[in-house]
């Protein structure tokens, strides 16, 4: 416990880098994606 | 006990870093030498959103032909026309796009028949820097010109890989389907 309190800025730190390293990991998909399909038309002349 | 976790602590942070790293090292827009060199063709065509394309395409993707082209206008004498175009878009669990695919394909119909099927084009768009485009897979057609109906299905291959120890690459498949009958419906239908 001695030892977390004297390391608490170190500790917040290394929380802070693991959640952007996990929030880059979700981002680029990683861990799955979701899928969505779009139609698009338009008419042509003669 | 002290010392031991202080050396652990080290320990995870050098191996965070690394991986930062490591996984940030590839630059947007890099190729991969693992790609044929055969695909830089394609990869550069891709930002451009006209792969296998006949006709240019406007910015946001539609055609920029209004209109039936001359040697096709004796087959849709009498026949209405238009341009469908399907798109499977993947994104993050988060929300963000990580790539499209997509196909268009322009056609007439006469209420019995497909009359005429022209400008087909397919390709890419919009991809995440951590995924690389590899390439299209398989074109399959079912029906034509003169049959009551026709489709179109392509599929494309997409990977990404993260340069993380122990994490493999991914690949996928999309496809994108595109059914059209003789009274001028169409169906799009796809996966990711």
């Amino acid at each position: 416990m001695t030892w977390a309190k004297s390391h608490r800025w170190q500790l917040a730190a290394l929380a802070i880098v693991l959640l952007v390293f996990v929030f880059y990991l979700l981002a680029v998909g990683a861990f799955g994606g979701i899928t969505e399909v779009t139609t698009e038309t338009g008419p042509i002349g003669p | 006990m002290h010392q031991t976790l202080e050396s652990a602590f080290r320990t995870v942070v050098a191996v965070i870093i690394v991986l930062a790293a490591s996984t940030a090292a590839p630059a947007r827009g890099a190729v991969p030498a693992s790609i044929d060199p055969s695909l830089l063709a394609v990869e550069a065509q891709a930002s451009d959103e006209g792969v296998e394309s006949s006709v240019a395409v406007t910015e946001s993707g539609a055609l920029s032909r209004t209109t039936v082209p001359g040697s096709m206008r004796s087959a849709a004498a009498g026949s209405s026309c238009k341009w469908v175009k399907g798109t499977a878009t993947y994104k993050s669990v988060l929300g963000f796009v990580l790539y499209k695919y997509w196909e268009k394909q322009s056609f007439c119909y006469d209420g019995a028949r497909i009359t005429a099927l022209w400008d087909y084009s397919r390709g890419p768009s919009k991809i995440d820097s951590t995924w690389d485009w590899v390439g299209h897979v398989n074109l399959v057609r079912t029906g034509g010109v003169g049959t009551g109906g026709a489709s179109v299905k392509t599929e494309g291959h997409f990977k990404q890989c993260l340069n993380i120890p122990l994490v493999s690459c991914k690949h996928r498949y999309p496809w994108v389907r595109i059914g059209m009958d003789n009274s001028g419906a169409v169906s799009i239908t796809g996966h990711n």
